[in-house]
């Protein structure tokens, strides 16, 4: 791939990438590392995706460096002394906050929040159908799942924030 | 602290994606060259542990022994680089025996791949002279028995009498019937010739068909010639070599031993692939079974030595076929 093209990916896609990956990772210092990890794996392959496809491909590509960054620290975790000598920054786990933890007072009426509650997929997949606007096309592409199984996945994701919600006594319209 | 998206972070991040980028493709550079180097020296490692080269070396210049007569290849090889791919080439001078010295005539171009039957052996002789230039005759048919003649060049005598005597020939001739090797070196003591290659009857036509012959119904010769010469053996590293440079009373029988001990040698330890494709050595199994059960038969010899000399060879009754090869200036001179 041409990297005039490449370059134009960038721009037009770093932004809702970083702001992705923010979201699955709580960080945005690591929203920076994995950002610039995403345009350096998506450069090997990049050229046989085009257009809408490209953009969905991409956080496919992101996701999927955000699960190998979190199953990389719990790794470097069973081997002693590294962390000792370089200490990982916060991440959020994609198997979500555990639904016994506390919300702080000053963020309860941050629907942002709750979604650290979700385990990595339900995150995401809300993510790309209410922030990055995706189609489910576009969602089963960076999901791998069919157009179907991305229905079904949002509906169950969507009832899980709700339980979520109700469990944390926290209401909000955009929930109904 | 929290960094919102702006054009500063937009553009660190492009750099930095690049830098990795580049790092990554180099830092593959690297790891592939070091990897074709180790590999590389590995395969060096392990061909020189093998004597891969050394084997090929022994075995293709003993398949020329047998097939060509009184061409042999000379004493060590000339490698090439070993391929990545693990083919190992080589190439080491043909040589004729005429009188007592040896004349190149060609090169021979080994070129060994780990497939057998992509592996080759190519001669080449200037001005693309024939390597295999003798034919020798069946004195009998094996298949009816009948008694067959043998026709060689016209005036070999009156040549070789009409040659100067200080030269030196080789001499290519059929006998009159099958003899043992033995018998034949007997019959040729009393002249002073070198006896240099027999062709052996090998169970053709009557285990096998040979690949090609010719007959004109009163004759009868093969093309893939099959013959005894003087023996070669090798140790099991194939660093070192005895070879017997001509066949007389004295290693006759070594020489024998020896050859049924190489096609033993091969039949065990090498695929047919390597020795029918690669060596050439077609129906060296049937070969094998006849003269172990029959023991060795000899039709004909290639002879060398002062013109005057061989001129003899005319009074002899069993000589038939005969043909005369290079000639060259007196060396007739033990060195």
């Amino acid at each position: 791939m041409k990297n005039q093209q490449l370059e134009q990916l960038f721009k037009l896609y770093s932004k809702p990438l970083y702001y992705f990956l923010w979201k699955l990772s709580g960080s945005s210092h690591l929203a920076e590392d994995l950002t610039q990890e995403t345009f350096v794996r998506a450069t090997i392959s990049l050229h046989t995706y085009q257009g809408e496809q490209a953009r969905a491909w991409l956080f496919k590509v992101a996701r999927n460096i955000y699960i190998d960054e979190w199953r990389k620290r719990k790794r470097r975790e069973s081997i002693p002394l590294v962390n000792r000598f370089k200490p990982a920054e916060e991440m959020i786990s994609p198997y979500g906050l555990p639904e016994d933890t506390a919300l702080a007072q000053e963020q309860r009426d941050d629907l942002n929040m709750l979604f650290d509650y979700l385990p990595e997929h339900y995150r995401t997949i809300l993510y790309l159908r209410e922030v990055a606007e995706f189609s489910y096309s576009e969602i089963a592409t960076a999901m791998d799942l069919s157009v179907d199984q991305v229905k079904v996945m949002l509906h169950r994701s969507r009832k899980k924030l709700e339980t979520i919600a109700q469990q944390k006594g926290w209401h909000d319209d955009r929930m109904e | 602290m929290m960094t919102e998206w702006n054009e500063a972070l937009e553009k660190k991040i492009l750099k930095k994606s690049r830098f990795v980028l580049t790092v990554r493709i180099l830092r593959i550079l690297m790891i592939g060259v070091l990897l074709y180097g180790a590999y590389m020296i590995a395969l060096a490692f392990i061909t020189d542990g093998l004597h891969v080269a050394e084997e090929n070396d022994y075995y293709t210049k003993l398949a020329l022994d047998w097939t060509v007569p009184n061409v042999r290849g000379a004493f060590g090889f000339e490698e090439e680089e070993i391929s990545p791919l693990g083919t190992s080439a080589f190439s080491y001078p043909l040589v004729r025996t005429v009188g007592k010295k040896e004349m190149v005539v060609g090169e021979a171009q080994v070129t060994k791949r780990l497939a057998n039957s992509l592996s080759s052996i190519e001669y080449q002789t200037p001005s693309r002279d024939e390597l295999d230039r003798f034919f020798f005759f069946y004195p009998q048919d094996p298949r009816n028995g009948n008694s067959l003649k043998a026709y060689g060049q016209p005036d070999v005598w009156n040549t070789l009498d009409k040659l100067h005597e200080g030269t030196v020939a080789e001499v290519a001739f059929s006998t009159d019937r099958f003899m043992t090797p033995e018998e034949l070196v007997a019959q040729l003591e009393p002249y002073d010739i070198d006896v240099l290659w027999m062709p052996l009857h090998t169970g053709e036509f009557e285990t096998f068909t040979p690949d090609g012959w010719g007959g004109g119904g009163d004759d009868l010769s093969v093309n893939t010639l099959f013959g005894l010469t003087g023996g070669q053996s090798v140790s099991d590293d194939f660093r070192s070599f005895s070879s017997i440079y001509r066949l007389d009373s004295e290693t006759i029988q070594d020489s024998q031993q020896m050859m049924m001990a190489n096609m033993e040698t091969l039949l065990e330890e090498k695929s047919a692939s390597y020795y029918e494709r690669f060596l050439g050595l077609s129906y060296l199994n049937e070969r094998y079974e006849y003269m172990e059960e029959n023991g060795f038969m000899v039709y004909g010899a290639v002879v060398t030595g002062p013109v005057k000399e061989l001129l003899k060879l005319e009074e002899e009754a069993m000589v038939a076929g005969e043909q005369l090869g290079q000639v060259e200036l007196w060396n007739w001179e033990e060195e």
